[in-house]
């Protein structure tokens, strides 16, 4: 097959998984059919810092469908290339993968930047200022994101916090990333997880979605959270709850939730149980202390997504998607419906950035603005709800 | 393949492939290298004939392996034409084990290597469906004469024993290994209601937090996956057609009620009845717009497809596994074309709960093989299931103790002093 037709296929292929999310996200469409009218975005250049996945590629096509020019840029490991060509037949540029695409990327000089963990607006502020004269404001959707732009001096511009905002605490990190990501380890391993030992270290909203699904499919779940409401609240959610040096003998599967860079110590892996599942769904492999897994005595790959560490002192972890995040790496991402309502605060936030002049910084999400999409999306499922705006 | 064509390279890696994901299934089967391999150590199937006819990947590639390490001449055949895996057949046939079954076949060519399966004469079969041995008994009538035992994996097959049985057409003694508590209640619940929530999941990249879920009948499979969908987050209903079963299914907190009621709002409607045509032209006419079909039984057709194309307009094939049929406004989305969508469209049962359901089979066929029984339907012995069960939580590092003597039940000292009145 020559290189061209190999493309088309794959672009047919993501054209494909691009439809399917589309027919299940009733509150994309609706934001987009909005934007499209007012006309908010035409001729203004956007540019979309997310992991690219179906979902993501619909929130562009509908930025491009309302007359923005899009850009994409995909900075996760495994990026969907039958995505990026779909994306690329639609005339969408898409890069993908290390800093020289992010690079390239900045240079397009956008007016708005959606951004995941501050990788473009922490680059741009610090290093690329010229790159900055054009923005005019930017979202941040995650933790670590947000962490690193309270960090900077003197941003320039309005940044809204989509983390912050309660439909991505509640329901994309705890049932969304739960989920996926349970599901995915699955999917790979074709492993049970019914009566296994889970061993959740952090459990923030995207821990508390973990260890609640894997829960619910049969695992006995331990938490290690260092914080003490945070794991007065794994108590009550009836999970036992520990610190990780005393869980991590016995667990089969360990998943890091934390977002805490270097949570997980060269100690803790060799302390693990011969043959436990090593799975990162927080901040990937910041969390897992790589340096001394990478001097194992001998790793080979054993099976799509899994990876086989024989440590020095002779026992064998087994590593997932290389420690990247699961649900990601692995997986298709977040649930499509979930997706739905983040892609549709990103447009939201869009509207609200250009309609309201906005004190440069970090700034909330309009409270309203939310309880309307929630109300929305419960109407068009037809769940009466009694709600006072 | 042509083994010193072009394609050497493509061929070697994907022996490679079937290899790995076989030591995938060695690694977590410590009952099956256990228990059993410890049972068939005593030579007794050494040179005997044994046809496994389950769905042809890594767990049965590995059962197959089990057999033949103890000497046994294995004859190894897919149970259905859509979940034949390619590197997991060529693995085999590396080894020297004759596979009958290519991948990406259709029922055609799967009624062809049956066939095949069936002319290399086997003395013992371990069956799913009973597929195998049906269309012996239907069409090889000499070799079915000689046919020395069975032993089936699921529920439908064991229903088709008991018909042969009752209708006086069984010459042989068969073993349901379904019927054996270390198989239905961990492979049937757990196993096909961990997986069938997972390759729904996996294949349509939706939410289970929120949805309505119809499951049609409550059996061991139904429940599984009703408890499952439940417990992640989903509002689930219920139709089963034998009344102790649906008061069950009330009990356990599900909707329940007729299949055409309870489909209606349904986003996510899953077969798991065992019989045919669970879902039919009733249930389609009331369906939802962006409804997905599964099938989680072991007919390709609980969900009629074949209606369901009469009805529609228009066929789509979607992404990956998925078919859309236009009926009217509607749009009705089949997974997996119908077939059993946890193997077809998923990976197949968690390798664990297979090494529960390949021991019932692997020491039911040395059952078979060592013991004079008479011909009919026969439950593995207790003691047998009992051992398997102890082998898997021992492989756990739990040991259980048997009651002391105070904690027995005083019926016997009852029945000496009724004996002595």
């Amino acid at each position: 097959m020559s290189l061209s037709a190999h493309n088309s296929t794959l672009a047919q292929e993501g054209r494909q998984k691009i439809q399917w999310a589309s027919a299940s996200m009733p509150m994309l469409n609706d934001a987009s059919l909005r934007l499209k009218n007012s006309a908010a975005v035409n001729g203004l250049k956007v540019g979309v810092c997310l992991p690219l996945d179906a979902k993501v590629a619909n929130l562009a096509l509908a930025l491009a469908a309302s007359g923005a020019h899009v850009s994409c840029c995909s900075l996760v490991q495994g990026a969907d290339i039958s995505i990026v060509q779909a994306l690329h037949s639609n005339d969408i540029p898409v890069f993908v993968g290390a800093d020289a695409a992010l690079d390239e990327f900045i240079a397009l000089k956008h007016n708005f930047i959606l951004d995941h963990d501050a990788r473009c607006l922490t680059l741009a502020h610090l290093k690329r200022s010229e790159f900055m004269e054009q923005l005019t404001g930017a979202t941040e959707i995650t933790k670590t994101g947000i962490d690193r732009l309270s960090g900077l001096n003197n941003i320039s511009v309005p940044i809204v916090d989509l983390h912050s905002t309660r439909i991505n605490q509640l329901i994309n990190n705890t049932t969304g990333t739960g989920q996926s990501a349970v599901m995915a380890i699955l999917d790979i391993t074709n492993l049970q997880i019914a009566g296994r030992r889970a061993l959740v270290i952090g459990y923030g909203r995207v821990g508390k979605g973990i260890a609640a699904h894997a829960a619910a499919m049969g695992a006995r779940v331990t938490v290690a959270e260092s914080e003490p409401v945070k794991a007065l609240d794994a108590h009550y959610d009836g999970h036992s709850v520990s610190t990780i040096e005393n869980a991590i003998t016995d667990a089969e599967l360990v998943f890091t939730a934390s977002g805490v860079h270097g949570v997980l110590k060269a100690e803790h892996i060799d302390a693990m149980r011969p043959g436990a599942i090593l799975c990162a769904s927080g901040h990937g492999q910041a969390e897992l202390p790589m340096e001394h897994l990478l001097q194992a005595v001998h790793i080979e790959s054993v099976r799509a997504h899994v990876t086989n560490y024989q440590l020095a002192n002779g026992k064998n972890i087994l590593l997932i998607a290389d420690g990247h995040n699961v649900n990601i790496t692995a997986g298709e991402g977040s649930p499509i419906e979930v997706a739905d309502k983040l892609m549709a605060l990103q447009i939201i936030a869009l509207e609200h950035l250009l309609s309201n002049a906005q004190v440069a910084g970090l700034c909330n999400f309009p409270e309203n603005a939310e309880n309307q999409l929630a109300l929305s999306y419960l109407n068009h499922i037809g769940a009466n709800v009694a709600a006072n705006l | 393949m042509n083994p010193v064509g072009h394609n050497t390279n493509a061929h070697a890696e994907l022996v490679k492939e079937g290899i790995d994901r076989i030591n995938w299934v060695d690694r977590h089967s410590p009952v099956l290298n256990g228990l059993v391999r410890t049972a068939m150590r005593d030579g007794s199937l050494e040179g005997v004939k044994i046809a496994v006819v389950v769905h042809l990947e890594a767990k049965t590639a590995f059962l197959a392996s089990i057999l033949a390490d103890a000497g046994a001449d294995v004859i190894a055949a897919g149970s259905n034409p859509l979940t034949t895996n390619g590197s997991v057949v060529e693995a085999l046939r590396d080894r020297g084990m004759i596979v009958v079954s290519e991948p990406d076949g259709n029922h055609e060519s799967w009624e062809k290597e049956l066939l095949a399966a069936a002319d290399l004469e086997p003395e013992y079969i371990i069956d799913d469906g009973a597929e195998l041995t049906m269309r012996i008994g239907m069409h090889r009538p000499e070799i079915f004469k000689k046919l020395k035992g069975v032993s089936e994996e699921t529920t439908t097959g064991t229903a088709r024993l008991y018909a042969m049985e009752a209708a006086g057409l069984l010459p042989f003694p068969a073993l349901t290994a379904n019927d054996a508590r270390c198989k239905h209640l961990f492979d049937n619940r757990y196993g096909t209601g961990q997986t069938t929530v997972q390759a729904v999941l996996r294949l349509t990249n939706r939410k289970m937090a929120g949805a309505k879920v119809a499951i049609i009948g409550y059996g061991y499979v139904g429940r599984g996956i009703a408890e499952y969908a439940k417990k992640l987050g989903a509002q689930v209903f219920v139709a089963e057609t034998d009344p102790v079963r649906a008061l069950e299914a009330h009990f356990d907190g599900m909707f329940v009620g007729k299949s055409t009621d309870i489909v209606r709002d349904a986003s996510i409607v899953i077969t798991a009845t065992g019989g045919m045509r669970a879902l039919g032209r009733p249930e389609f006419e009331v369906l939802k717009h962006d409804a997905v079909l599964a099938n989680a039984g072991h007919h390709d057709l609980e969900v009629d497809v074949d209606t369901l194309a009469e009805m529609a307009a228009n066929v789509i094939e979607n992404r990956a596994q998925i078919s859309t049929y236009e009926l009217g406004k509607r749009a009705i989305h089949v997974l997996s074309g119908g077939a059993l969508v946890n193997i077809a469209g998923g990976s197949g049962h968690p390798v664990e709960i297979m090494d529960l359901t390949f021991a019932v089979q692997g020491l039911g066929a040395h059952h078979l093989v060592n013991t004079d029984l008479k011909p009919g339907v026969h439950v593995l012995p207790k003691h047998v299931d009992d051992q398997i069960a102890a082998a898997k939580l021992s492989s756990m590092g739990i040991h259980l103790e048997p009651p002391r003597p105070e904690q027995e039940d005083d019926f016997k000292d009852w029945l000496t002093g009724i004996q002595s009145t």
